[in-house]
């Protein structure tokens, strides 16, 4: 008996490979960032940091902070208020990075600034803010780690099970559209 | 496989108040939700309203859509109002004739599409609540007015969407043995089960509804429109109802006519459901990326449009004019490859259904991911709000630090989902051609495999590119 031909089975298995050959580029989205510095009151201002501690190799600024101030009395900064952020690592020696936090919309109560954090560990982080109400300034550590896909031969291997369960359901509603259809359906 | 014969699963789902259970657990998740959004923290990361709702209600309804069924129709609270509601006022009406049809429900499903990205719901907590809210008067204001589940049938567009996605669940309530239909003369799964005779005079009392949606068991097939209530279990005097297992996706190559459906072909409203669902897919992630932001940001500058006009372009363009272009070309294609004479209208509805599980994938590959990256930052908010409304850490201080799983391992998942939906697809427009074109089906299928090949290639582009992590970020 001659073997069958599947010609969607066929597809399906160059889809993945065209797939997986073709995506070359692997970018890290950025991760859930979280306050290492929470409502802290300083001075006239009450100031949170929010950070997403990405370590990256290319260059890429995957230290992100998010500055969040208000006046102590829970309304807003008011317009000149700026922030800045410094890094400097705890676990090896290395220079003390700066970063102008930008406001996010306009909105001086939500500046971010980004760093390059070239390797894995603890990291000092200083918050400055500096305004009409005065100048303060906030620390925290935190610790960068990459956030990187799988290498694309992991990744195939990831996709394994994924692979082989969608084969098997190429065949199981296929054998079900031939059952209905000797049933008269 | 039937769950409801199950040891535990199957004694709580036959239970009578099994989904009013889920309904008050729900409800409770919604109150804190509008609670915490009207008085809470402005900032989305830290309220409860823009967490629960754009992180874990939307990734766990997809999760229990791809495990289950259509369980958070099971468990909508808003049906629980409605009835409550319905004790105090019982409608007459039915829904208008002409109304019949899910164009609403199309219509409501793009629009929160659209609102969520022109009015960045996700970091607006105030307006989460709102949302919520006015979801809940609409729900009671309808199906106070309207007989039935009028509200879940024809305009809900979480339910369009969940009676889409559960075409490739792996539960559906059926019958048992057609036998036991046949001989049957009370149809009390679809009319509901009567008080006893000489209970009542002219008109005997409904103890047990049955299907609000008006799905007769015998003729059911699939899982479009069914809200898994189990109204119909309930109701049925012969025991013959079961929640089983079946073949995910098979049920769109199905041709048979459909209680309260008709036949899917004939369904030019379901069409363009679907074509929401599937670009919809597409479109709602892919402007969670920084080319789309790009484009936008480009398209407002260069162009000199309005964010609004920005964003009605590109659902024009990714829900209507995309759309319209290649499926007219893929049955173009279909009717010059085969020498079918169809009209081309009817050749996309025959394969349009194709779409659904690589839609599907898309979706869990978008909702996962925000449900893996932040599943437990539920944690430190609700911590936060305990201190925040009685000013003592009765739950600890916040750990803040916990978030979720790191992005970068969670793309696998991702990547291994919209894979495995383009292999349902693939299944659908094959078992599809099988059905209506015989010998000549690869030819047929040849374009839309195609066009799956397409859209699977693009869903993976989108998952490549940087994503904006909104409404977790400050």
């Amino acid at each position: 008996m001659s073997q069958a031909f599947y010609p969607a089975r066929h597809l399906a298995c160059a889809l993945i490979v065209l797939l997986l050959t073709s995506t070359t580029r692997v970018a890290a989205h950025e991760g859930p960032p979280y306050p290492i510095v929470s409502n802290h009151r300083e001075g006239p201002y009450v100031v949170s940091v929010w950070t997403d501690p990405d370590t990256t190799d290319d260059g890429t600024a995957g230290g992100q902070f998010w500055v969040m101030v208000q006046q102590a009395d829970g309304s807003g900064v008011p317009a000149g208020t700026r922030a800045a952020v410094t890094v400097r690592p705890l676990e090896r020696e290395g220079p003390a990075l700066d970063a102008e936090a930008e406001p996010v919309d306009g909105d001086p109560g939500r500046q971010f600034a980004a760093v390059v954090l070239d390797h894995e560990g603890w990291f000092s982080v200083t918050a400055r803010v500096d305004g009409p109400l005065g100048s303060v300034t906030v620390a925290a550590d935190v610790e960068a780690t990459y956030d990187t896909r799988p290498a694309p031969i992991l990744l195939i291997v990831y996709l394994v099970p994924f692979v082989l369960v969608g084969l098997m359901w190429l065949r199981l509603v296929r054998r079900r559209r031939q059952m209905a259809a000797s049933a008269g359906h | 496989m039937d769950l409801l014969r199950w040891p535990v699963v199957g004694p709580f789902l036959r239970w009578r108040h099994a989904r009013t259970s889920l309904q008050l657990v729900l409800l409770a998740a919604a109150v804190v939700i509008v609670l915490h959004g009207l008085v809470g923290p402005d900032l989305a990361s830290t309220n409860l309203a823009t967490v629960l709702t754009w992180v874990h209600y939307r990734g766990l309804l997809v999760v229990a859509l791809l495990a289950a069924g259509n369980l958070f129709c099971l468990g909508c609270p808003l049906v629980r109002v409605r009835d409550w509601g319905r004790q105090l006022h019982m409608p007459r009406r039915a829904w208008p004739a002409r109304l019949r049809g899910k164009w609403i429900g199309v219509a409501l499903f793009a629009a929160v599409l659209l609102t969520y990205e022109l009015f960045d719901l996700w970091a607006l907590p105030a307006a989460t609540a709102w949302l919520v809210l006015g979801y809940f008067a609409a729900a009671v204001v309808v199906d106070l007015t309207f007989r039935g589940a009028s509200f879940c049938q024809y305009v809900c567009p979480v339910g369009q969407f969940n009676f889409v996605a559960s075409t490739v669940s792996p539960l559906e309530l059926r019958m048992r043995d057609a036998n036991t239909c046949r001989t049957c003369r009370t149809a009390d799964c679809v009319s509901g089960r009567k008080a006893p005779a000489g209970d009542t005079a002219l008109r005997p009392r409904v103890v047990q509804r049955g299907c609000e949606l008006g799905l007769f068991m015998p003729a059911k097939v699939g899982n479009l429109d069914c809200t898994f209530c189990l109204d119909c279990v309930q109701a049925c005097p012969h025991d013959n109802i079961a929640l089983a297992s079946r073949v995910p996706g098979a049920e769109l190559a199905d041709d048979r006519r459909r209680s309260g459906i008709g036949r899917l072909v004939d369904r030019v409203d379901l069409a363009a459901l679907v074509v929401v669902f599937s670009f919809g897919a597409l479109l709602n992630a892919f402007l969670m990326v920084a080319p789309a932001q790009a484009l936008q940001g480009w398209m407002e500058h260069d162009w000199g449009l309005s964010r609004a006009s920005v964003l009605a372009l590109l659902f024009g363009a990714g829900l209507v004019v995309l759309p319209f272009g290649l499926l007219g070309a893929a049955a173009f294609s279909t009717r010059a490859l085969t020498g079918d004479g169809a009209p081309p209208g009817l050749v996309v509805r025959r394969f349009v259904m194709s779409l659904v599980p690589l839609a599907t994938g898309v979706w869990a590959a978008h909702y996962g991911f925000h449900l893996l990256t932040g599943l437990l930052v539920v944690v430190p908010i609700t911590q936060n709000a305990v201190l925040d409304l009685t000013g003592a850490p009765w739950l600890g201080w916040p750990f803040w630090r916990w978030t979720g799983l790191r992005p970068g391992s969670v793309f696998p998942l991702q990547a291994g989902l919209v894979l495995l939906g383009a292999f349902g697809s693939v299944a659908v427009v094959q078992a599809t051609a099988e059905r209506d074109y015989g010998a000549r089906m690869w030819r047929a299928a040849a374009p839309w495999l195609m066009l799956t090949t397409l859209l699977a290639m693009t869903a993976l582009w989108i998952l490549f590119q940087p994503m904006q992590m909104r409404g977790m970020g400050p």
